[in-house]
């Protein structure tokens, strides 16, 4: 029998001979001793290699631990570099060689802090511009408002005094000079409403029937006094490959061309200004146009061509005080054509002239012709017709009734909208002009009203205002047209003729 | 307190302590630890049902006999007990009678419950049974102060199937719950290991009540595999070498967690009790003199309230890990258990798979691996 090798080593040299093996209870001694040095070799083998396992883990997570330091040292340094570029002045509030990130951190905070704080102040500046803004378009509008009522009995004060024929020329040149000053303060007027309206991102634009060749004929008619008074004269050119009808807005178009016509016109003195309208392109669905209006007037530098579409701003000071104008009417140019997708442009030298010129998209029309309300001067008569005129404001009244006392009409008079109920009920009219705002009963309730039993009369909108709303309500509440205050003659005939 | 003990060793009887007056002899409580084959062969259990008519038998099988200072294998260790003045009741039930261990427990605990119950004692099947539920269910109603003591029957080291019987010859899956009633009866009680943790802290990461398959996402088997190296062949025996320590839900006190058995298909590890994911575990390792210290510190402490007397009955429940460790040299720490008791104390016992013990007193108990954990009786108070 063997026993561990260290016990079979001793018995070697103690009992050489072996005699050990015939005392029994030494043998059963030296087997429980040989187990026992077994037992314990087990355990040390199993030990050593569980610490030699364990002590490999533990140099894995030292590695692992170590390379996480490195990470984070290195991020730190980073972290501080970064810091220190920022602010090169905060480099002092911590140490650029140490892990220690406290004083990182409490900068950090302060940093989120400040900028906290001036994402408040930003906020609330925010909102007090845009509060200053609100009030400024207000203001302008309310203004503008304010100002187009006395201009009314001002402009028609001036057409009443146009039909006496007895006006000897002196005072005929007085009457004009009245006239366009007026007309002047009205598209003035009518440039901040529409600029007020374009900030507010209300502007929207119609779609009807164009007669493009009868609408630029017009137009050259309408600023042919003008250019003719300071020498110029006005020519139109047209495309023959224009299509006759085109669908867009027309009023518009017109208000971009007249005011580029009129700015031609007023820097040109005997000179030429050239109306031009060129075919772009014909598709299935729409027809692009050029349009270019060209004078031979006194030019723009080159260092101003830029800034003359920006608004309030033209090319010098002195413009303003020799030829007038807001400074308005191109700015609005530029974003009504924005608003259709086009861009307004220009080339001009100075000294020789300037042109505008721009493209628009129209859609095709199937139109074949537009019934237009004879205008012709002169005819102006309206045969005995009988029409109901609901208006509160005096003034508004009187110039009213002249205008239409002199086309031979007879004028009945209504000042709030229950009068008129009243006497839409007892008398049969030809046409009611209807006031909107007006006391005791406003001009859309009293056409519900009247349309409640009379569906046919037509009701035609006195309204101050140029908002879009005003032609959606009129025509939802059973108007059959509008026209703004205070009205051309021209266009209170026409519409009257049109209606009647 | 009378006691009286025999040894049924080598297919032969014999009377190691006779009781004082053996005529008067009347014990109402026989406890029958041995093995697997002999606990459950009739004759035996007919020997000891003519022996002690009057006596509730529990029986059940073990890796591992202690009987005095000695230390059995393949014997049958009976000792049987007379209460002089202590009323004890025996409860028996199968867990396949209940839907969980949990509910073992609880039938136990609810079956024993009295107003004057002091100690229960549970000798349980220890393969069937999950014995963490086992021990939640005893706790589920138990008031602070009734302690609750035992261990799980064992097989020797073959972690095949463990039998309990009362009054009847044992089977699997059955588990018994003494109680103790009274003032008279002093109960005493520990239960200590003496293993060193070594190793990082790992995490369960994923785990079935007591199957443990990843610790910090890798599988547990194969980190067991590297770690008993030339001893991979001996598992899942040699896996008893490094119990966990486990620590759940960030508690003070760890508990150890011993392997019952391994699954190679699933690369799964069976422990004797549950190891919930999220627990914190470390690797422990034997040391062969504080395993042996383990065990008389926890004889000191099962006997620390009593004074100028010893115990009447020592109860030592130790594990089949630790013989596995210890080998030859396990009956060292039954010896260091008896030198701390003297001659005055009966002890029995066995080696288990599983230990219960309250760690402190008047607390839960709880389910234990790798120690000897000790119950001890007094009456002479």
């Amino acid at each position: 029998m063997a026993f561990h090798k260290i016990i079979d080593n001793l018995l070697l040299k103690y009992y050489p001979d072996g005699e050990y093996k015939d005392d029994e209870r030494l043998v059963k001694f030296l087997t429980l001793i040989s187990s026992h040095y077994n037992t314990f070799e087990r355990d040390k083998k199993i030990t050593e290699h569980a610490f030699t396992i364990s002590e490999k883990e533990y140099t894995n997570v030292t590695a692992d631990l170590k390379q996480q330091n490195e990470i984070t040292s290195k991020s730190i340094e980073k972290l501080k570099d970064a810091i220190i570029h920022l602010e090169p002045e905060k480099a002092n509030t911590f140490s650029k060689d140490d892990d220690n990130i406290i004083n990182i951190i409490s900068f950090l905070s302060n940093l989120i802090k400040k900028s906290k704080a001036l994402e408040v102040e930003l906020i609330t500046a925010k909102e007090i511009a845009e509060k200053a803004a609100l009030a400024k378009t207000e203001f302008l509008s309310v203004m503008s408002h304010e100002i187009r009522t006395p201009l009314n009995a001002i402009i028609g004060t001036i057409e009443l005094f146009k039909f006496h024929t007895d006006l000897d020329d002196k005072k005929k040149e007085l009457l004009r000079v009245m006239e366009i000053s007026s007309e002047n303060l009205l598209s003035l007027i009518n440039d901040v409403l529409d600029f007020s309206k374009m900030e507010e991102g209300k502007i929207q634009f119609s779609e009807r029937d164009i007669d493009l060749r009868y609408f630029l004929k017009n137009l050259r008619l309408a600023n042919r006094i003008r250019a003719e008074e300071k020498g110029n004269t006005i020519k139109l050119m047209m495309d023959d490959d224009i299509p006759n009808f085109v669908k867009g807005d027309d009023l518009r178009l017109g208000q971009i061309l007249n005011n580029l016509i009129s700015n031609a016109v007023k820097f040109t003195k005997n000179g030429t200004v050239i109306i031009a309208a060129t075919l772009v392109k014909r598709a299935q669905d729409f027809v692009e146009i050029n349009f270019e209006v060209a004078d031979t007037g006194i030019g723009i530098p080159e260092d101003k061509q830029k800034l003359i579409f920006e608004r309030f701003t033209q090319a010098n000071n002195n413009i303003t005080r020799e030829y007038g104008g807001s400074g308005l009417g191109l700015t609005i140019i530029k974003r009504l054509l924005l608003l259709q997708g086009s861009e307004i442009k220009l080339t001009s030298e100075v000294g020789k002239g300037s042109k505008f010129y721009f493209n628009l998209k129209f859609k095709t029309s199937s139109a074949k012709s537009i019934v237009e309300a004879e205008s012709d001067n002169g005819k102006t008569d309206l045969n005995n017709l009988s029409i109901l005129l609901v208006e509160d404001v005096e003034f508004n009244i009187f110039v009213a009734e002249m205008m239409l006392q002199n086309w031979n009409a007879k004028v009945f008079k209504a000042e709030n909208g229950l009068v008129a109920i009243e006497m839409v009920q007892a008398n049969k009219f030809d046409l009611i002009l209807m006031d909107i705002q007006m006391p005791v009963m406003d001009g859309y309730t009293a056409t519900m009203e009247i349309r409640k039993f009379d569906s046919s009369t037509p009701i035609i909108a006195l309204t101050a205002s140029l908002s879009i709303d005003i032609q959606e309500k009129a025509t939802s509440v059973g108007m059959n047209g509008y026209i703004t205050k205070p009205f051309n003659p021209n266009e209170l005939f026409d519409i009257i003729k049109k209606n009647t | 307190m009378k006691t009286s003990q025999l040894h049924f060793i080598n297919g032969n009887w014999k009377s190691i302590l006779p009781a004082k007056n053996e005529t008067l002899f009347t014990p109402q409580l026989v406890l029958a630890f041995g093995d697997t084959g002999l606990v459950a062969d009739a004759a035996v259990f007919n020997y000891l049902k003519a022996s002690f008519p009057s006596a509730s038998i529990i029986s059940a099988s073990t890796s591992g006999e202690i009987l005095g200072d000695g230390l059995f294998d393949e014997t049958v260790a009976v000792t049987a007990i007379e209460f002089e003045k202590t009323p004890v009741k025996c409860v028996d039930t199968n867990f396949n009678d209940h839907s969980n261990s949990f509910e073992v427990g609880k039938y136990l605990m609810n079956e024993l419950l009295t107003d004057d119950l002091k100690a229960v004692v549970i000798i349980s099947d220890g393969s069937l049974i999950n014995g963490s539920e086992l021990v939640s269910g005893l706790n589920d109603k138990k008031p602070a102060h009734i302690s609750v003591t035992g261990g799980l029957a064992g097989d020797a080291a073959r972690f095949k199937q463990t039998v309990v019987g009362l009054n009847e010859l044992a089977i699997a899956g059955k588990i018994v719950a003494i109680g103790f009633y009274g003032d008279k009866i002093h109960i005493g009680h520990s239960s200590f290991g003496g293993w060193d943790e070594f190793g990082k802290e790992r995490e369960v990461t994923k785990s079935d009540k007591n199957v443990l398959y990843e610790l910090d996402n890798e599988s547990a088997l194969d980190l067991y595999k590297e770690y008993l190296g030339p001893y991979v062949d001996e598992l899942p025996g040699s896996a008893l070498l490094f119990p966990l320590s486990i620590r759940i839900d960030n508690e003070q006190t760890n508990l150890v967690r011993t392997i019952l058995s391994i699954d190679e298909k699933e690369k799964s590890m069976t422990f004797a009790g549950n190891l919930p994911v999220g627990s914190k575990v470390r690797l422990m390792k034997a040391n062969f003199e504080k395993l042996i210290t383990a065990s008389s510190d926890a004889a000191k402490e099962a006997m620390e309230d009593l004074v100028n007397v010893k115990p009447e009955l020592a109860l030592l429940i130790s594990c089949v890990g630790r013989k596995l460790v210890l080998q030859e040299r396990t009956s060292e720490e039954v010896e260091a258990a008896k030198e701390i008791f003297g001659d005055d104390t009966t002890i029995t016992g066995f080696y288990s798979y599983g230990e219960i013990s309250p760690f402190n007193p008047n607390t839960t108990c709880e389910l234990h691996n790798q120690t000897m954990t000790i119950t001890t009786f007094t009456e002479s108070v």
